[in-house]
């Protein structure tokens, strides 16, 4: 049958820009998880014990010792997360039969781009109208870029941006413009 | 280097710059504005006034600037009315003067200043009026021409803009002492501030005005401040606005002090800054004094002339005059002569002070009058004794007190107050509680009180006594007198940048303009791009001469943002051209762009139109052989953009029970039920189907116009009307990519693809399961149709949905599958007679679409109540369909419906047209309308009139149903 190599959402070249990487990162799956208010402690439990997470408060994001799952804050009771898409192609249909919640699966709903560099609160001050001063590790925002809503989310290496799949092309545009924005002025003029 | 101090801290002489202005070229240096610049060239004639067309030069040294405005070549676009105070010069910047004709020395129009006598307030309201229909040929366009400043290029902007946003604890709007000192103090107490200035230097007036002492601790202010990292400093910043909650609006000029690559970097940025605290450390203007002949180019406040000599070294070799009210008047001569101006004279209104040595100083005295056809050559001064003296001079600093800079304070409709003791206006105390005011801003004129204010205002921020002594204890009495007006022979200007005179001002309360606001507008005074910042106090003193009352009584009238000019281009940041708006793109539109398809904007989705072969030449051809495709064999239309709404929880059929008006609580798991949501008011918001995945898993549809405000909605309903109920809801449009399989051979080709039964009898009409393809991919199928065939929904992960539309393409090409674009999906709904955007209207009863028995009476669902309202159930007006009674006449969407013989008048009318489309099937023009008394006009003939389009065509109304009107086919 067809090839089922997922396609990135984005057509727009990414790559190094001045001090800034963009890249969009396509190998992990995404499930959301709504859990009712009596069974929020299995919930944290089963997280804990099977991917060493634990459910984050608001704002923030959590990441497993070896790094290989994140879960971020979406909204009250309701948290996304995140793995490597290779552990089980079909991880929403198997966390649903866990019952802790109620799970969606979101892997395609949403394009992940990775933005490396220096003084990344410094460009997101040309993104994003939050207080740029908190994007450390482990925040986790939602705000809006280019109207549309994203998620940001501080890992150690790189602030993760996760916007609506069908908008990629926007959303990159938009962000390469606060790069080459910050990169053109900072090298050619006093700013 | 000509005409230049020595030393001068605003320029480096080693970095020459050429420029020009009007065509011709000068020398500047690196550091100049282009007013430093040409006033070093002895260039004092800038451009020509509003109205008089009179001599203008360059009155002021910032953003305050009435007369200095040219034209400047940015990116190859001219850009009107900059100020001259403002531009930094850089190599090949060219500049010109405005509102001249033929040449800025010698301009016909000047002839205005002859006639200035009639041309006075109101001349044009007086004049203008007869024959009404000359205004708008005649009169307007010549008013127009022969007034006005710069004018637009009516091209488009080709700079790029940028926007911005900042969060500081404290905004900091001022980097002069005041606002540095409080800056350091806040950022040392671990505040983050944001410290932003109009110029691009830190340092406010004490820059122009720092002797060899002061200076050393400025600089070491500035570097502390400089690299404090709590502190985000923004030079070339004007903070333009204050705005509710905090919040101001302020635009950088990024590139405009040097050559720039058009379109490259953004010129501007536009910044939201939310703050908990702000900081007004805006300082004070000096104010002007008006006096007969007040306006020639070399006339400008004491402030500028001390900054374009002391900071940029200019007016080397010229000769000055200050008119003064005050001691800081005569500390500024003796540090100009210091310095080695040449001060031909001090003009001090004051008869109690003593004289000066160091030059002619004359006490109690005025000046009554100027010289000089394009330039200053000579004051008149009316000498303490009654005697008249005239005294050359190429330049007169003029300064009859300061005025706080608190426009800023009233933005949120704070009127300033009158302090007597500073014989200014004064920020109000009803003023936005995040505010307040320090140094000049606050009326503390003098270094020590200036320092002392910014002190206390960081102490009442961090909530502390910050225990320090003021370096300042040097006192510096202010000792003001206000000057504001002189009378006397020749035009008194109180708005130079509106040409409004005292004259003007005593005209407009003769004629009954008593009150402040009246008469700015029946004069202009205080408008257009300076917004009064002169002007203001100089015209209320003006009117209140001519009322007998103080100007505390007149009272005045109330800044509004913004402080200067914005771009519209700033506003806009770089949401323009194809960035003007997000846009979305359907998993396919790969496939469909590698096909040629035409596109289409649905709200942000680019939607595939239709797919043309190469020997189609009208899109009517193309959109009429996928229709038929669809009815014969089998067609694929992406419908991915309809709103996916995942409803999860015990409660999830309850809820949908309670949101649709028909009922949800029994649909069988593996069933898809069409839904009828309406509004509380009993009018229908949206339609679309629910299907069951299980027990308490549901994925609603929803047209793609509204499925936001549905998601929305039934969050809201969820959050507010039910919040017992264990629902959850989350959209998951853009997770699934799913495309419309339709047609008689569509069974035939969905069975190519899942490895599931999906036969009539497993998978039957509005059957929905979550399945799996045959390479394991998991999906979703639903046997749901919106052309009235037999017909598939499948949606697979998003991520796949360009190659499995590709391979759909691909696997069906014996069954001649075909692409179809939304103009086909219209086509094929119209014939089938359902309902979409343009019947759903917002207007829209359930009754109207023949759907009252869809609201369940047996259950409380939102709007079934109001549905049932006299005024909704008695409306006869119901859904029809219509077809040309000559088949070959068109029909448009929005006719009219007129009885036959009838009036077309409203009166007669009968309903409308909503949707019409060419109909392969029926081979004419088709379409939807509601009419009045629809039901009895079935088989009947009405009239479709459309005034726009020139048709009046008689039409049959028949069922919507104009394909398969038993439903047959889609059963099969």
């Amino acid at each position: 049958m067809f090839d089922l190599l997922p396609a990135p959402a984005t057509t727009e070249a990414l790559g190094e820009f001045g001090a800034y990487t963009l890249s969009e990162v396509i190998q992990n799956a995404l499930v959301s998880l709504a859990v009712p208010k009596n069974r929020l402690e299995g919930a944290r439990r089963f997280v804990r014990e099977q991917y060493g997470l634990e459910l984050p408060e608001p704002e923030s994001m959590c990441v497993n010792p070896d790094q290989s799952y994140t879960a971020f804050w979406m909204a009250r009771s309701q948290w996304m997360l995140e793995r490597p898409e290779s552990h089980d192609p079909n991880w929403a249909v198997t966390l649903a039969a866990e019952n802790i919640g109620y799970v969606t699966e979101q892997t395609g709903a949403w394009v992940r781009l990775d933005l490396k560099g220096p003084m990344l609160p410094t460009l997101f001050q040309r993104l994003a109208n939050l207080p740029s001063g908190r994007l450390v590790e482990p925040t986790a925002m939602r705000t809006v870029i280019h109207h549309l809503g994203v998620f940001l989310v501080c890992r150690s290496s790189c602030i993760s941006i996760y916007g609506p799949r069908s908008s990629a092309d926007s959303l990159v545009r938009s962000v390469k413009f606060a790069m080459h924005t910050i990169n053109g002025l900072e090298n050619k003029y006093e700013v | 280097m000509t005409n230049r101090f020595a030393d001068s801290p605003g320029i480096d002489v080693a970095k020459p710059v050429h420029f020009q202005f009007d065509n011709r070229t000068y020398l500047g240096y690196l550091g100049d504005t282009l007013a430093s610049a040409l006033l070093a060239n002895n260039v004092r004639l800038i451009g020509r006034s509003f109205k008089y067309h009179r001599p203008r030069g360059i009155f002021s040294d910032g953003s305050d600037e009435p007369n200095a405005l040219v034209t400047v070549l940015r990116e190859g676009h001219p850009e009107p009315n900059t100020r001259a105070t403002e531009i930094e010069i850089y190599d090949g910047l060219k500049a010109w003067s405005q509102n001249a004709w033929p040449s800025l020395r010698f301009d016909l129009l000047a002839v205005n200043d002859w006639l200035s006598k009639f041309l006075t307030a109101g001349f044009y309201y007086k004049t203008f009026m007869w024959p009404a229909r000359f205004w708008e040929a005649l009169y307007e366009p010549m008013i127009r021409r022969a007034a006005g400043l710069g004018r637009l290029s009516d091209t488009p902007d080709p700079s790029v803009y940028d926007k911005g946003y900042l969060h500081p604890d404290v905004l900091v709007i001022g980097a002069g002492m005041a606002g540095l000192v409080c800056s350091l103090q806040l950022a040392k107490a671990g505040q983050a501030v944001v410290l932003v200035d109009e110029h691009a230097r830190f340092g406010g007036r004490l820059l122009f005005s720092a002797n060899a002492t002061r200076r050393p601790w400025l600089d070491t202010l500035v570097e502390e401040v400089s690299k404090h990292p709590n502190i985000q400093r923004l030079i070339r910043t004007v903070v333009f606005g204050s705005y509710d909650h905090g919040v101001y609006g302020a635009v950088t000029r990024n590139t405009e002090h040097q050559a720039a690559d058009p379109g490259v970097l953004p010129k501007q940025t536009y910044w939201t800054i939310s703050a908990r605290q702000t900081i007004l450390a805006t300082g004070a203007l000096t104010r002007s004094i008006a006096f007969p002949n007040n306006d020639r180019p070399g006339i400008m406040t004491m402030s500028a002339i001390e900054a374009y000599a002391v900071y940029y070294g200019a007016l080397k070799g010229a000769s000055v005059a200050l008119l003064i009210s005050h001691e800081e008047g005569r500390r500024t001569a003796l540090r100009l002569h210091a310095l080695g101006v040449d001060i031909k004279a001090v003009i001090d209104t004051r008869s109690d002070v003593l004289s000066l040595t160091e030059f002619p100083y004359f006490t109690g005295s005025q000046v009554v009058n100027t010289a000089g056809r394009l330039g200053l050559t000579r004051i008149r001064v009316r000498l303490s004794d009654g005697a008249f003296q005239w005294i050359n001079a190429d330049y007169l600093g003029v300064s009859g007190g300061f005025n706080p800079t608190i426009q800023l304070t009233c933005h949120q409709g704070a009127k300033p107050q009158w302090d007597a003791s500073i014989e200014a206006f004064r920020a109000a105390d009803n003023r936005p509680g995040d505010q307040r005011c320090i140094g000049g801003a606050d009326g503390a004129f003098g270094l020590g009180a200036c320092w002392q204010s910014a002190i206390h205002a960081a102490e009442a921020i961090l909530g502390q006594s910050l225990d320090l002594a003021n370096p300042f204890n040097e006192s510096e009495p202010i000792a003001l007198q206000s000057q504001y007006v002189v009378d006397g022979h020749g035009p008194t200007f109180v708005d130079m940048q509106n040409d409004v005179t005292t004259k003007d001002i005593q005209l407009s309360h003769q004629e009954g303009m008593s009150s402040v606001e009246h008469v700015k507008r029946y004069t202009t005074l205080g408008m257009a791009t300076d917004q009064g910042k002169h002007s203001n106090v100089l015209g209320l003193a003006s009117l209140a001469q001519a009322t007998g009352q103080s100007i505390a009584e007149t009272g005045t009238t109330l800044s509004r943002p913004p402080y200067t000019g914005v771009s519209i281009g700033a506003l806009a940041g770089h949401y323009r051209d194809l960035d003007f708006k997000p846009t979305r793109l359907t998993p396919s539109h790969q496939a469909a762009t590698a096909r040629h398809a035409s596109f289409v904007e649905v709200g942000n989705w680019l939607r595939a139109q239709w797919f043309p072969m190469p020997h189609e030449k009208h899109w009517r051809e193309t959109v009429d052989r996928e229709v038929i495709a669809v009815r014969r064999n089998v067609g694929v239309c992406d419908v991915t953009t309809l709103g996916k709404i995942d409803v999860q929880g015990e409660d999830a059929a309850a809820f949908l029970n309670h949101v649709y008006a028909n009922g949800f609580l029994k649909l069988p798991v593996g069933k898809t039920r069409y839904g009828l949501m309406l509004r509380e008011d009993g009018i229908v918001m949206d339609d679309g189907t629910a299907a069951r995945l299980s027990e308490t898993q549901f994925v609603v549809t929803t047209t793609t116009a509204n499925a936001v405000p549905v998601y929305r909605h039934m969050e809201y309903v969820r959050q507010c009307l039910c919040p017992k109920m264990d629902v959850h809801l989350i959209s998951t449009t853009e997770a699934w990519a799913q495309f419309a399989v339709a047609g008689p051979r569509s069974r035939e080709l969905i069975a190519r693809l899942v490895a599931c039964d999906v036969s009539n009898e497993i998978f039957p009409f509005m059957a929905c399961a979550e399945i799996h393809l045959k390479n394991g991919i998991r999906a979703r199928l639903f046997r749901i149709s919106f052309s009235g065939e037999l017909a598939f929904e499948i949606a697979v992960p998003t991520r796949v949905g360009n190659a499995f539309f590709e391979y759909l393409l691909e696997v069906g090409k014996d069954l001649e599958v075909t692409p179809y674009g939304t103009e086909a999906l219209s086509v094929l709904r119209i014939e089938k007679g359902h309902a979409a955007g343009a019947e759903l209207n917002g207007q829209t009863t359930a009754k109207q679409l023949g759907l009252e028995r869809m609201v369940s009476q047996t259950k409380d669902s939102i709007g079934r109540v109001l549905a049932g309202r006299d005024a909704l159930q008695n409306d006869t007006t119901c859904l029809v369909g219509l077809k040309p009674v000559t088949l070959s006449d068109p029909l448009v969407a929005g006719a009219h419906l007129v009885g036959l013989g009838k009036p077309i008048d409203a009166a007669h009318d009968l309903g409308h047209v909503t949707s019409v489309a060419y109909s392969p099937h029926c081979q004419s023009m088709i379409g939807l309308a509601y009419l009045k008394e629809g039901a009895s006009y079935q088989g009947e003939r009405v009239r479709a009139v459309s005034l726009l389009d020139h048709q009046d065509i008689e039409v049959h109304v028949v069922s919507p149903h104009s394909v398969d009107p038993d439903g047959e086919r889609l059963r099969v």
